[in-house]
């Protein structure tokens, strides 16, 4: 228990200081500094993925979930690798094509999240686990983390589609983004629920940590919301935005990491 | 410790107390007909391979066979 809850306080640590590091650095910070961290927390999320599918056997019930995660974020990894970082404070120069392909590996990217994690959210459904909420109180746990959720993004996707339907084919990224983490924040609450069921065991873990990975990615989109209320400059939220961006791909890591271990030890 | 007592212990390890003592109540009702405290040695062959299904889903189907061919031999001594 002492060390599995490392799995949750590393990588917290890790994106407070990454957050702490940005914003000593202030706007001086380089395009291939933003891009090399990216990269390198994607394809640590993308590792703890794929080492908590192969942990699963052939045609186990979690391994497609967790291959389909690993999936998401290799295409997160080749998109940055390809065209550098993106985030609300730095805009890519990129041609039409290199935007679509953007765009189009972003969305394939979260369509594949989102159907991890609602595998992931329906375990407990098909496992037979009694999650202990009424069925009116799950239902408005689900309706309520939507509404934050479209509340907390609904900025930048206004913004998204507006350049999008301009003409401004990058915008397209945003746009996906946005609409797989409202989706994601809907598949919270079961995974939450089951985390808070399985307390006091392994099983916990992996669950609760990828509970915590999806809040943050919901923080990253919320970074517009934030500074359009506190009337910030984009590049003042960019430690923000960077640290709950690595923060969400280390718990990643650490929730593939948790998985792992759970099925070996079983 | 009761049959039951050592079930639910090898099985919170993996989904903590709560739900193996859930669990357990759940399967051994579906499965026996009676609550996991009058539960015996002999009727375990009937209650553990119901829990099957859900440890396959958690853990995959070749550790929830080991873990049920374990506690199964737990009670044949």
């Amino acid at each position: 228990m002492k060390a599995r809850i490392l799995y949750l306080v590393l990588p917290l640590l890790g994106a407070l200081g990454l957050g702490l590091f940005y914003a000593a650095q202030g706007p001086s910070i380089s395009h291939a500094v933003l891009t090399g961290v990216s990269v390198s927390a994607f394809a640590a999320a993308a590792i703890g993925s794929v080492l908590a599918a192969t942990a699963f056997g052939k045609g186990d019930y979690l391994r497609g979930a967790w291959a389909l995660m690993a999936l998401c974020y290799g295409l997160l990894l080749l998109d940055t690798a390809l065209f550098g970082a993106a985030n609300g404070a730095v805009a890519r120069e990129t041609s039409t094509f290199e935007a679509v392909t953007s765009g189009s590996l972003t969305l394939i990217a979260n369509v594949a999240t989102v159907a991890a994690l609602a595998w992931v959210a329906r375990a407990w459904r098909v496992a037979g686990l009694d999650l202990q909420v009424s069925r009116g109180a799950f239902i408005g746990a689900v309706v309520a983390a939507v509404v934050v959720s479209l509340a907390l993004v609904s900025r930048g996707l206004l913004n998204d589609v507006t350049e999008l339907l301009g003409g401004k084919l990058d915008a397209l990224q945003g746009v996906a983004s946005s609409l797989g983490d409202v989706a994601a924040t809907a598949l919270l609450v079961p995974m939450l629920l089951t985390a808070l069921s399985l307390r006091g065991g392994s099983l916990a873990w992996p669950w609760g940590l990828l509970t915590a990975s999806t809040v943050l990615w919901l923080g990253v989109d919320a970074v517009d919301l934030i500074s359009s209320a506190t009337g910030a400059q984009a590049s003042s939220m960019l430690p923000l935005e960077e640290a709950c961006r690595f923060g969400a791909c280390l718990l990643q890591l650490t929730a593939g990491l948790a998985q792992r271990e759970a099925v070996t030890s079983a | 410790m009761t049959p039951a007592e050592t079930v639910v212990a090898r099985l919170a390890e993996l989904l903590g107390p709560a739900a193996a003592q859930s669990t357990l109540n759940t399967f051994c009702k579906r499965t026996v007909g009676v609550k996991p405290e009058s539960l015996t040695a002999a009727q375990m062959p009937l209650v553990l391979p119901s829990l099957k299904p859900l440890l396959s889903v958690m853990v995959g189907v070749a550790k929830a066979d080991a873990l049920i061919a374990k506690l199964m031999e737990e009670f044949k001594r």
